[in-house]
Formats: structure tokens, C-alpha cells, sequence
């Protein structure tokens, strides 16, 4: 009887409820997109800045990210591979060989990088292919090619075609020597780190330093950025070896993740900010329709209705209304988020950078960009017309009659 | 129009209570937009500076080509002229010389590559961080002549605390003679950021100038701006004009072009979230405002039906409803200042408990600008007259009879 009496109540007087509903409407759907996209374009953002570079986890001997050395290794990476496969979540992985060495092209020299990698699995993983300026990746095992930093090729004066012999100390001690031709410049979007590196295939590498197959990083990637910490753990506990480690970005690009939670931090400030706004805006629209319609209530209380009956009144119009809101509110809202996150926002044509594609960026859809404002605006809206409802069941009829 | 703008006036207090609750939603979506661009704002600086201001500086000048190779030889040309270019420039705060060079560090436990770096103390520790983040020890000692500040990394690698001797080698400019040269640790400094604090040792800049043969000149100028925003323009004029004479004068955004394309994603992330957010204070006002002026029709009613021509009425409404504004505007305006003022002094703690207690103090604070009290509050007050005009055409059209019946 009472839900009847609310619902036509809502339906009679359209123009109030339609404006209610809207507010409600237009802060929930708001809320639901603001979400979305602060999520997507800061996972989109540290996802490119990552994953490009180093990877979202990195597999290690344990002691080597604070001091690393030649001699730490991860001795048998095809463990680790099989392990990686098994593991949910995992997208790929590239092992890498690192060391010191001394370049030298002509009469130049530099101290420089050894970065030795598997260009294939690589470029699935950290798109290093699209990091190459100049020439191309260097061929497969045996090829005896480089791949060198823009910075490096500046020093060197050196550039595709040319020769560079590498020097330096091998695993077994010995001192390695070795002539490679450089067949491709690099540009990672990392200038520092350009000025010094010396890309060879993972094999050249491992033969030059004497490694056998023992290597000293294995770069991750995940299918998503939220599920870093989760894939972290599970590598360290499947991996089952106390001498390795899984190391996510977190750590490894600490200076870049403490920059990107000042952020977030900003974002969850204003995203109690706009909470507020849309519970004030509840509220304001609430007790004004009510504090507007006491003669109404008044009138009801004469004709024999009790206090109590008039509050759940009160609150199920709210109810109603802000139901049928937010059911339109998800509707649309995420529909948004769904249509950004396919299609994305395009800022600039075309716009990449070592390998990093800027010129989209997208939302996401989480439930949490549908539970936050959910949770926030049903709860401001039946809080906040608590107090005009309670105010209703105590109308005085006799006085609320005779104003106007 | 003077006694509708006294009527409205008085409308608006009539019943206080109403014009509270909307004055209220008002002011704080007015309040709220003027804290979100403070804090934009702050997310901005502290974005910059967490790229420049531990190190690197908003700008650099160096020699052509000295970025590039790092060759001890190209040091800044014609420094004393560059030098009073930059005195005679109001937007530079401050700046410092600085020497650079690879070279190699060794005590008796260990040896080790290092970025050598020769320092002004005093106005290094005005721009760069170092003397923040010291982990041991003491910055530069008055009179220490070979005092050395390096990395907390490398000096856990060398094997090296306060008062240790290390030796540093670095070939000389013009010849590559080797140059050898004792130095104590006298501090020992840690930013978390491992390609720092595993390679830099910072000398005085007299010393190394000697080490490697300088005489006088510099590779690097490091610059601050009294606005970071100055500095993150590349296209303004003030690169190109020091730009002189075989040097390069370059902004941080150059400097670091991987991060200052992140950064340009943040913006543009961000200016979405401001347009969004600007849509929830406009979308409160609409409706604050039909709220209240249609739950009035009845009175809009009584109003003609005194005489009052329908051009009165449209003209009460739309007063009315910038009293309304104008209100609001003062009470949202003294929120929003208080709010940010406040957070502004103390600071945002955003760190998790993940990394607590370590690195130093990093806080977001919203940023004031006198701007932020000019325009947000112009908008809304312009907002609310346009959105009351509707419902002032609405009450102008009203039939009386209609009006007078409809609100039983």
C-alpha cells in the first residue's frame, strides 16, 4: 500500500521527481565514468612506462638488485620458464644477459652495457623492435651483430656497417674479446641508459661472458598492471628457490611509482570531493521537496495515517528514485567507460617514443568505478532523507494545513 | 531594475532556510573547484619536481655536443658573459656550475665507475637536494678542501664510512692525462633512486676544476625558476636566447623526454577528470536552482496575479538567482580558501604503508593562485544566472489561475 502511494506519488508530481532523479542520475553516472578513467589512463600510463622498459617483474638472484655482479645468476632459466607458463596472469618473458664492458669502434671508446637478449621474445615482451632508429635488430645466435644505443652511436661515431670490438672480463675469469657489427641504433626513450648500451643476442652474449645458459634477469610482463603484486608472489612461490627473486616495478623503478601514487592520491582526494558534491546535491534536492511538500504530509496525517507511515513514505520515494537513477546512471556511466575503453581518447596523431604508444589513452571498466559511487550515492541519498522523512512523520497537521 | 534586485535581495532571506540548503550545494561545488585546481595544481609541481629538483635543476646550459659525448673538453663557452645573461634574468631564481666527468673511485676494499661531479656548495645546496637526503655526515665542511659527498650505494660498494680516504682517477681535459686525487667522505647521501646513489660523488668544484684541468670553466649550468611552469615551456624564448656561442641552454622536459611524455599523458588524463568534475558542479546548480524556483510557482502566481507584468517576474527570477550566486560565491569562495590554505601548510601524507619510513618526507600540497578565486567563482555566478533563465521564462508565461491551483 505504502510502495503504491510512493510510486504514484513519484510518478504525479513529474517534474520534481524527474529533477531529483536527475541529480542523482547525473552524479552517479559522473562519478561511474571519473572513475573509470582515472583508473584506465594511470594503469595505461605506468603500463606503457613500465612495460617498455624493464618490464613489470623482474626475476632475479636475490641479492642482485641491490648489487649486481656477473657472477649472480639465475643458473637454469628453463626452470624458470616452465614455472612462468604455469603461472595465471603471466603475459611474457625475456631472459637477459648484463655486464660491463669496455666498446671500441675505430679509434673511439666508451665504457658501455652488455645487454644481451633474444630479439624475439623481446620484442613480444618489451616491443624492442620498435625501438630501433636506424638499421635493424641484430640476426640470430651466432650472427655475431649489435644493436647500440643513439647516445652510444653518438660517442662512438659509429653506426650500422660499422665494426665494434668489446672487451671485457668473462664468468671464468678469462678476458673476453670479440668483434661484432653493428647493425641497428636504438632509441628507448631513455637517454642515460642509451649513452651506454650494447645490445647482442642472448647466445653471443652467453658465449662472450662464458655463461653457458646461465642469465641474469628474466623480464615479466603482466596482462594487467593490478595483477602485479599477485603474479610477484605466485613466481616466488612456485619458483620454490630461496636463492632467486621475483622483483616488481614497484621496486625496481621506485623513483617512477612514489611520482605516480602522489597522483593517485590526488585522484582518490578528489574523488571524496566528488562524493561530497553529489551527496550535497542528494541532500539539497531531498529536503527541499520534502521542507516543499509538508502541507502534503500534513494533509495525510489528518485523513489518519501514522508518523511511521509517512517516514517509510518519505524514504521509499527516495528509494525509488534513486534506484531507477542509478539503474540508468550504470547504464549509461558504464556504457561511457565501456566505449573509452575500447575506442580510447585520442590526444595526438600517432605520437610514440621508444617504443611507447602516447597518442591514446583509455578508461577501464572495474567494478570498482561501479561499487564506489553504488555504494556512496544510495547511501548519501537514504541518510540524508532520513532527516527530512523523520521531520515528515512529525508534521503537525492543524499548523501544516493552514500554511502556505 | 534597482527595486528588483532590493526584492530579490530580500526573497532570498525571506526563507532562510531554503536559501541556505541551495546557497550551501552552491558553495560547495564552488569551494570544490577551487580545491581541485589547487590540487592539480600541487600534483603538477610535485610531478616536476620529483624530475628536477632532487639533481638535474629546471634547466641546464652546456657547451654544444657536451650532453652527447660527456667530453671533459667542451666545457660552457664564454662563461662570464653567459653567467651575467643570467644575473640580469628576473624569472632565474638561482644557478650553479657544476663539473662532470666518468671517472673511476677506488678505496682500499674495492674500486668502482663513477659520475664525478664537481659542486658549488653554496648554491648547490640552494637548488639540489643533496644536503636533504643525507643518510651520514655533513654536506661540504667550511675549509674541508677535500671533502667528498657521495652515494650511500657506493660507498656501501667501496666499503667506506665518514673520514675514509677514497682515491679518485679522471683523465684531464686537452690531453687525457690521468688525474689522481685523495678525498675524505665527509657525507654520505641517499634519494632511493639506485642510479644516484650507486654512481655520484660530488666534490668541490675548485678541486676537481684543478683535477682536470679547467681553469675556471664548467660543463654544466644548472638552473631554478621562481615559476617551475617557466621552465617546462619549451617553446619559450628564454632557450633559444641563451642558446648562444656554442652553447645549449635546454629545459628539464628536454632533458628527460621520456618522462615529460608521461607527463603529458597525466595532463591530458587530468583535464578530462577537471572537465568531468566541472560537470558535477554545473549538474548540483541546474538543479539547486529548478528546485527551488519550481517549487515556488505558486508564489510567481500570487505575483501576477497582483499586477506584477510577466517581464517583472522574469526579472525577480533571474535577480533572485544571482543573490543566490552571489551568496554562495562569498560562502564557497572563504571554503575553498580555508580548505586549501590549510592543506596547503600542512600537507597531503599520501604514502602508503608499503615504503613507509623511508626516503624523506614527500607530501602533496595544493597550490594557491589568485586565479582560482577569479575564475571559478566568475563561472558560477554567469552559470546561475544563465540556468535561472529558464525558469524565469517558465514563471513568465505562468496563467494565474493555472499557478494559484497547481501547488495544492
Amino acid at each position: 500500500m505504502i510502495l503504491r502511494m510512493a510510486f504514484r506519488n513519484v510518478l504525479r508530481q513529474k517534474r520534481r521527481s524527474v529533477l531529483t532523479g536527475l541529480t542523482i542520475f547525473g552524479g552517479f553516472t559522473l562519478a561511474v565514468i571519473f572513475i573509470g578513467w582515472a583508473d584506465g589512463s594511470y594503469n595505461n600510463i605506468i603500463d606503457e612506462f613500465t612495460r617498455n622498459r624493464l618490464g613489470h617483474i623482474q626475476i632475479q638472484e636475490k641479492t642482485y638488485f641491490d648489487r649486481p655482479s656477473l657472477y649472480k645468476t639465475v643458473d637454469d632459466p628453463e626452470a624458470v620458464s616452465g614455472v612462468l607458463e604455469r603461472i595465471p596472469g603471466v603475459e611474457s618473458w625475456s631472459p637477459r644477459v648484463v655486464s660491463a664492458a669496455l666498446a671500441a669502434s675505430g679509434d673511439k671508446s666508451a665504457g658501455i652495457q652488455i645487454i644481451g637478449l633474444d630479439p624475439e621474445r623481446e620484442a613480444k615482451t618489451t616491443r624492442f623492435d620498435r625501438k630501433i632508429v636506424r638499421g635493424r635488430l641484430m640476426g640470430g645466435p651466432g650472427s655475431k651483430e649489435a644493436v647500440i644505443g643513439r647516445g652510444l652511436a653518438d660517442i662512438l661515431k659509429a653506426g650500422p656497417g660499422d665494426e665494434l670490438a668489446l672487451l671485457t672480463q668473462a664468468a671464468d675469469g678469462s678476458i673476453a674479446e670479440d668483434l661484432f657489427r653493428v647493425t641497428g641504433v636504438l632509441s628507448s626513450g631513455d637517454d642515460m641508459s642509451d649513452r651506454t648500451s650494447v645490445h647482442l643476442n642472448l647466445e653471443d652474449a652467453q658465449d662472450l661472458l662464458v655463461l653457458g645458459d646461465r642469465v641474469h634477469q628474466i623480464v615479466v610482463t603482466v596482462t594487467s598492471l593490478g595483477r602485479v603484486p599477485a603474479v610477484a608472489r605466485a613466481i616466488d612461490r612456485d619458483l620454490d628457490d630461496p636463492s632467486l627473486r621475483a622483483v616488481p616495478w614497484q621496486v625496481f623503478a621506485r623513483s617512477f611509482y612514489e611520482a605516480m601514487q602522489a597522483d593517485k592520491a590526488g585522484l582518490w582526494i578528489m574523488l571524496v570531493i566528488i562524493v561530497v558534491i553529489v551527496g550535497v546535491g542528494v541532500l539539497n534536492t531531498v529536503l527541499m521537496s520534502v521542507l516543499e511538500r509538508r502541507r502534503e504530509y500534513g494533509l495525510l496525517k489528518a485523513v489518519g495515517t501514522k508518523p511511521r507511515q509517512v517516514v517509510r513514505l518519505v524514504l521509499l520515494e527516495v528509494l525509488l528514485l534513486s534506484l531507477t537513477a542509478v539503474f540508468l546512471g550504470a547504464l549509461v556511466g558504464l556504457g561511457a567507460n565501456a566505449f573509452l575503453a575500447e575506442h580510447g581518447v585520442k590526444f595526438a596523431e600517432g605520437l610514440t617514443y621508444g617504443g611507447m604508444e602516447f597518442g591514446t589513452m583509455r578508461s577501464e571498466v572495474n567494478a570498482r568505478s561501479f561499487i564506489i559511487p553504488l555504494v556512496t550515492v544510495l547511501a548519501s541519498a537514504i541518510l540524508v532523507s532520513l532527516v527530512p522523512a523523520l521531520q515528515a512523520g512529525k508534521t503537525d497537521p492543524a499548523r501544516t494545513m493552514r500554511l502556505h | 531594475m534597482g527595486f528588483f534586485i532590493k526584492l530579490a535581495w530580500r526573497n532570498i532571506f525571506r526563507n532562510k532556510r531554503r536559501t541556505f540548503i541551495a546557497g550551501v550545494a552552491i558553495a560547495v561545488g564552488l569551494a570544490s573547484l577551487i580545491f581541485c585546481d589547487a590540487l592539480i595544481r600541487g600534483m603538477k609541481d610535485n610531478l616536476i619536481q620529483s624530475a628536477t629538483a632532487s639533481f638535474l635543476g629546471e634547466g641546464q646550459i652546456h657547451a654544444r655536443g657536451f650532453r652527447e659525448t660527456q667530453d671533459a673538453e667542451k666545457t660552457v663557452n664564454n662563461l662570464p658573459a653567459v653567467l651575467d645573461g643570467l644575473r640580469s634574468e628576473k624569472d632565474v631564481e638561482l644557478f650553479t656550475l657544476r663539473t662532470m666527468s666518468l671517472g673511476m673511485i677506488s678505496s682500499p676494499a674495492n674500486v668502482s665507475s663513477v659520475l664525478f661531479v664537481g659542486v658549488d656548495p653554496e648554491t648547490e645546496r640552494r637548488l639540489s637536494r643533496v644536503d636533504d637526503v643525507l643518510a651520514e655526515g655533513v654536506y661540504f665542511r667550511d675549509g674541508g678542501e677535500r671533502d667528498m659527498v657521495l652515494g650511500s650505494d657506493l660507498a656501501e660498494l667501496l666499503e667506506v664510512g665518514l673520514g675514509d680516504r677514497v682515491v679518485v682517477t679522471v683523465s684531464r681535459a686537452g690531453n687525457g692525462d690521468l688525474a689522481q686525487e685523495m678525498f675524505r667522505v665527509s657525507g654520505i647521501f641517499r634519494f632511493h633512486i639506485k642510479e644516484m646513489d650507486g654512481s655520484f660523488a660530488l666534490a668541490r668544484i675548485d678541486k676537481a676544476r684543478e683535477m682536470l684541468g679547467l681553469d675556471g670553466g664548467a660543463h654544466e649550468i644548472a638552473l631554478k625558476f621562481r615559476d617551475n611552469r617557466f621552465a617546462s615551456d619549451p617553446e619559450n624564448p628564454f632557450w633559444d636566447k641563451h642558446s648562444r656561442a656554442g652553447n645549449e641552454a635546454v629545459s628539464w622536459t628536454a632533458l628527460l623526454p621520456e618522462l615529460t611524455r608521461v607527463m603529458d599523458m597525466v595532463w591530458f588524463a587530468l583535464g578530462f577528470l577537471a572537465v568531468i568534475l566541472f560537470g558535477i558542479v554545473v549538474f548540483g546548480i541546474i538543479n539547486t536552482l529548478f528546485m527551488s524556483l519550481y517549487e515556488r510557482m505558486f508564489e510567481f502566481g500570487v505575483l501576477r496575479a497582483v499586477g506584477t507584468r510577466p517581464s517583472g517576474v522574469r526579472k525577480l527570477i533571474v535577480c533572485e538567482a544571482g543573490a543566490l550566486a552571489v551568496l554562495s560565491i562569498v560562502m564557497g569562495s572563504i571554503l575553498g580558501f580555508v580548505l586549501t590554505f590549510v592543506l596547503a601548510k600542512t600537507g597531503i601524507d599520501y604514502r602508503g604503508i608499503e615504503f613507509a619510513g623511508t626516503g624523506f618526507s614527500e607530501l602533496l600540497y595544493p597550490v594557491l593562485h589568485v586565479s582560482q578565486f577569479i575564475i571559478y567563482p566568475a563561472a558560477v555566478f554567469v552559470f546561475t544566472i544563465l540556468v535561472g533563465l529558464y525558469p524565469a521564462r517558465a514563471a513568465g508565461r505562468l496563467t494565474v489561475a493555472d499557478a494559484l491551483r497547481k501547488s495544492l
